[in-house]
């Protein structure tokens, strides 16, 4: 019943400012002074930067313009452009992979039990705790011609110089990459998968549903918007990340995180480097948006 | 059901995860895997930090030694890198909490306003590409005199562990009842004293994991200070960089050991802690 | 000793008034409860006289003091919350003895005064426990301690019993009842639950949508409520609804080709819209038709185990039900009702409880 017989009173001034709003900005405010020198204005100069073009005229001068010159060099230069499809397909495939892996571990640390699930659920954790550098260093030892796993080979019999090249390859960085991505997926996953209630799973085996129905027409589409935080973060870090590529990765093509820091620091092209974040910044906006959004959406509920 | 259909699983592929023994099967298989893809690579890190003699293709080294270990430790390189990072990390962590987590009680319980931009704002540091983050830093750096300095590299550090925190802390703060500090005002407690005698301690598990993975992010960080840091503040992850490519094997091998040994320790410190809500809250999922 | 009142007070989230203009006078030693559905604005009511709301109008005065923009810990008020609120790090000892340490009471004062109180709400020895040890009835009884110990002139309790079970609620509704009485101590009390405002309370103030409909003693608000609302909300009504007309010094409904003897209503005049109500208890039920009886059609009987209630329908008036005693028997005679007692309220539609 609509409560029309009560016209709503217009709502008087607060009595005067609220305290706990000031409050609340007082203790936000450092954080946000930091933010500002630390993150906001190097973003901003990063984009200001990009759509900066240095000219340099006969006599060895420079001046400097605002133009897209920058944009259209890392388009139209072919190592640039290979280094922009090769970031975004590694990345791909990475999250791919990383997801498939993790989504695995998730459900049966959920729904399994017994010694191995516990044994599971001590061991994935273990990547989150090392850093990136000696990842990288043990999968190189690992992985590399004339490594481990090579040796292991040689030693039952397969031929000399048979093993694939993965290191300093696009096959050491997705590896490495799904190695360190694994924990903080499946952590993720695992949170998502514990918000879905066992009476829905058991209802659904009630009606005679197996285990993969379950899993196709429950336990997937409720994990849907979680997962795909998860998968939008990871893409982020992968795109933008520097030490995996570097150590890694083939010379040529480079990821943009490894080109953008030879720009810098071997060239001195901040032009360049600048622009490359940017292009990092506007591949990754599609699912920065979608990251986003996916917290406010959280945030309001 | 006849016992013959029993008996044929059908067409689809998927009857093995609804069989109690394959599931067993392909669930331990799957665990091997993965314990094998995890562990042996660390392993043969380990098994390099011994090797006194290790001829490839042999699968374990021929002679053992802890002869790296001394020379690592007397390499004055190496030294104060350790120094230098153990330096930074707590003072990376102490900064943070002490900005984060007024910002965390702010957004969890407070009436914060432009709330929603404000939370934007928290967001960008994740959603900005970080290496990219990284290269204007230090061309802001260079302008404000940062580039190759102490404060340079804390500062950095706080980029990552500052929203981490305040995305934990929101959390945490988000899951004590209120009712608890009001129960402290009414019974007469300053809101500073109700926050200090009632909510910071039932809070501070949160505070502890995210000082935690703050001081082990400070401690592995190693992209960003390579970029800011060189050539006078190399700390421990940067220079194992140049360790990788001086192929000294064996000593990278120990310094690797060396430095994955904080965050092992603190990992089996705090497994009381470890609850994997904080984990995914560092995502921002408050 | 203290006396609460409040003054014309309004709170608003957004445009819409959580409490709109609500004055209420507390005397000395008197127990109020605040009684109404989930969504009413009592106990927005209730945390605006512990301090943690502030209102957006009005004054809120103890003992004639304004006490209106003190925040709760300047306020002589104490709160029992629903969920208990004991801090769980603290044991039930510190619990209780933490205000009187703000107080910078002596400490062998703090262990006697908390002592005293411990055996005041009959649990003593347990100060070293902590409150996840105990059970939600004991848990209770500590908060109530808690609250207590530092002397408040007004005792606040928002739906102390709503986390207990049936048996335990009616024991620790005693229970607070008699520690009420033994200390003296104004006390305002919110619930949603109308058995404890009626066995409890000294006035009960009935509130939906941020006003106070009715504020009484039980036997005003069950016998003569002043709202439909009321009649809807404190046990049960038969509804009908009419129009109101005045014959020969009676008041009459009417329904339909149909009309109920009411009680007088004021303010109202002949022709108005009224909604007729009467409790099943006073509907008497007959055997044979008499004047101002309505036959019921198939009548059925549901058993309350103390008593049974007699439901039916009437082709002009619609469903009516009374109260019988378990002795009464359906049989081929038809069954007639004599509404009495009914009570009409002139008023909005809206008014009805949704």
């Amino acid at each position: 019943m609509a409560s029309t017989t009560f016209a709503a009173p217009p709502r008087p001034r607060p009595r005067r400012l609220d305290r706990s709003r000031l409050a609340g900005l007082a203790l936000v405010a450092p954080s946000l002074l930091y933010l500002t020198v630390f993150v906001f204005i190097p973003v901003v100069k990063a984009i200001t930067t990009s759509f900066t073009v240095r000219d340099r005229d006969n006599a060895g001068n420079y001046s400097y313009r605002v133009g897209t010159d920058n944009y259209r060099a890392i388009f139209e230069t072919e190592t640039l452009r290979d280094n922009v499809i090769f970031t975004v397909l590694i990345a791909v495939i990475s999250v791919a992979i990383v997801f498939a892996l993790a989504y695995s571990i998730a459900l049966a640390l959920r729904f399994g039990k017994g010694p191995a699930v516990r044994f599971l659920s001590r061991i994935y954790v273990i990547p989150l705790f090392i850093p990136s550098v000696i990842a990288s260093y043990a999968m190189i030892t690992f992985l590399a011609n004339h490594g481990f796993v090579d040796g292991l080979l040689q030693r039952v019999g397969f031929p000399d110089e048979s093993f694939p090249r993965i290191v300093f390859d696009w096959k050491g960085i997705v590896i490495t990459q799904v190695w360190l991505s694994l924990p903080f997926m499946t952590v993720l996953l695992s949170s998502v998968l514990l918000e879905i209630s066992d009476t829905l799973v058991e209802s659904a085996r009630d009606v005679g549903a197996s285990s993969w129905q379950i899993f196709r027409h429950i336990v997937l589409p409720l994990s849907a918007p979680g997962a795909l935080i998860g998968i939008t973060f990871m893409f982020l870090g992968v795109v933008g990340g520097f030490t995996v590529p570097y150590l890694l990765g083939p010379n040529a093509p480079q990821m943009l995180g490894v080109s953008m820091v030879y720009y810098m620091t071997n060239y001195f092209e901040p032009y360049v480097a600048s622009t490359q974040a940017v292009v990092i910044f506007l591949l990754s906006l599609v699912a920065a948006i979608y990251y986003v959004r996916q917290q406010f959406k959280r945030e309001v509920r | 059901m006849a016992a013959g259909a029993r008996a044929l699983p059908g067409v689809s592929l998927t009857w093995a995860i609804d069989d109690p023994r394959m599931r067993r099967l392909i669930l331990r298989l799957f665990v091997a895997g993965l314990a094998v893809f995890i562990g042996i690579p660390l392993l043969t890190l380990v098994l390099w930090s011994f090797a006194g003699e290790w001829f490839w293709p042999n699968v374990i080294p021929t002679q053992w030694t802890i002869r790296w270990y001394e020379q690592v430790f007397e390499n004055p390189r190496v030294v104060n890198a350790m120094v230098l990072s153990f330096t930074i990390a707590p003072v990376v962590t102490v900064l943070t909490a002490l900005i984060a987590i007024p910002a965390g009680y702010a957004f969890a319980r407070l009436n914060v306003p432009f709330r929603r931009v404000l939370l934007l704002l928290f967001l960008i540091p994740n959603a900005f590409p970080r290496i990219g983050l990284y290269v204007s830093l230090a061309v802001l750096y260079y302008q404000i005199n940062l580039i190759d300095t102490y404060w340079g590299v804390v500062f950095l550090h706080m980029i990552g562990t500052l929203v981490y925190m305040t995305w934990i802390t929101t959390a945490t703060f988000r899951s004590i009842d209120p009712h608890l500090e009001e129960a402290a005002r009414d019974a007469g407690a300053s809101p500073l004293r109700a926050f200090w005698s009632v909510v910071f301690p039932l809070a501070l598990p949160g505070i502890i994991v995210a000082s935690l993975f703050s001081f082990l992010a400070s401690l592995d960080e190693a992209q960003g200070t390579l970029i800011v840091g060189t050539p006078h503040f190399i700390t421990m992850p940067v220079l194992m960089y140049t360790l990788i490519s001086s192929f000294e094997r064996p000593v990278a091998a120990v310094f690797s050991v060396l430095l994955s040994l904080p965050s092992l320790v603190l990992l089996v410190a705090a497994q009381r802690y470890l609850r994997s809500e904080y984990v995914a809250a560092g995502l921002g999922r408050v | 000793m203290a006396e609460v009142e409040l003054r014309g007070v309004s709170k608003y989230y957004k445009e819409v008034a959580a409490v709109s203009d609500v004055s209420l006078r507390i005397p000395d030693r008197e127990f109020v409860a605040l009684l109404g559905p989930s969504g009413c604005g009592k106990t927005t009511t209730l945390r605006m006289l512990a301090g943690f709301i502030r209102p957006d109008t009005g004054q809120i005065l103890i003992d004639g003091k304004d006490v209106t923009d003190l925040p709760p810990e300047r306020r002589p008020t104490a709160m029992v919350f629903q969920s208990y609120a004991l801090w769980p790090h603290m044991t039930v000892g510190e619990n209780i003895s933490f205000g009187l340490k703000l107080r910078k009471v002596p400490a062998a004062q703090i262990a006697e005064r908390a002592r005293a109180m411990l055996d005041v709400v009959r649990l003593p020895g347990v100060e070293h426990r902590f409150p996840s040890q105990l059970s939600g009835g004991q848990q209770q009884r500590v908060a109530l301690a808690r609250a207590l110990v530092l002397g408040p002139k007004i005792l606040l309790l928002d739906e102390p019993l709503s986390n207990l079970d049936a048996k335990l609620r009616v024991r620790m509704r005693d229970e607070i009842r008699r520690i009420q009485q033994e200390l003296q101590i104004t006390t305002v009390y919110v619930t949603h639950d109308q058995e404890e405002a009626l066995t409890m309370a000294d006035r009960i103030a009935v509130m939906n949508r941020g006003v106070i409909q009715q504020l009484g003693d039980a036997n005003d608000i069950y016998d003569r409520p002043a709202t439909s609302f009321v009649a809807d909300f404190i046990g049960q009504s038969n509804f009908f609804r009419g129009t109101l007309r005045r014959a020969n010094g009676v008041t009459w409904a009417h329904i339909g080709d149909e009309r109920v003897a009411v009680e007088p209503v004021d303010g109202a005049p002949d022709g108005a819209h009224v909604t007729v109500s009467t409790r099943p208890e006073v509907v008497e039920v007959v055997r044979a038709p008499e004047p101002g009886a309505f036959a019921l059609d198939d009548p059925r009987l549901v058993n309350f185990g103390a008593y049974q209630r007699l439901a039916g329908r009437h082709p002009t008036l619609g469903p009516i039900e009374a109260r019988v005693p378990k002795s009464f028997r359906l049989d081929a005679r038809p069954v007639y009702v004599k509404l009495t007692r009914a009570r009409a309220f002139a008023e909005p539609e809206a008014e009805m409880r949704d």
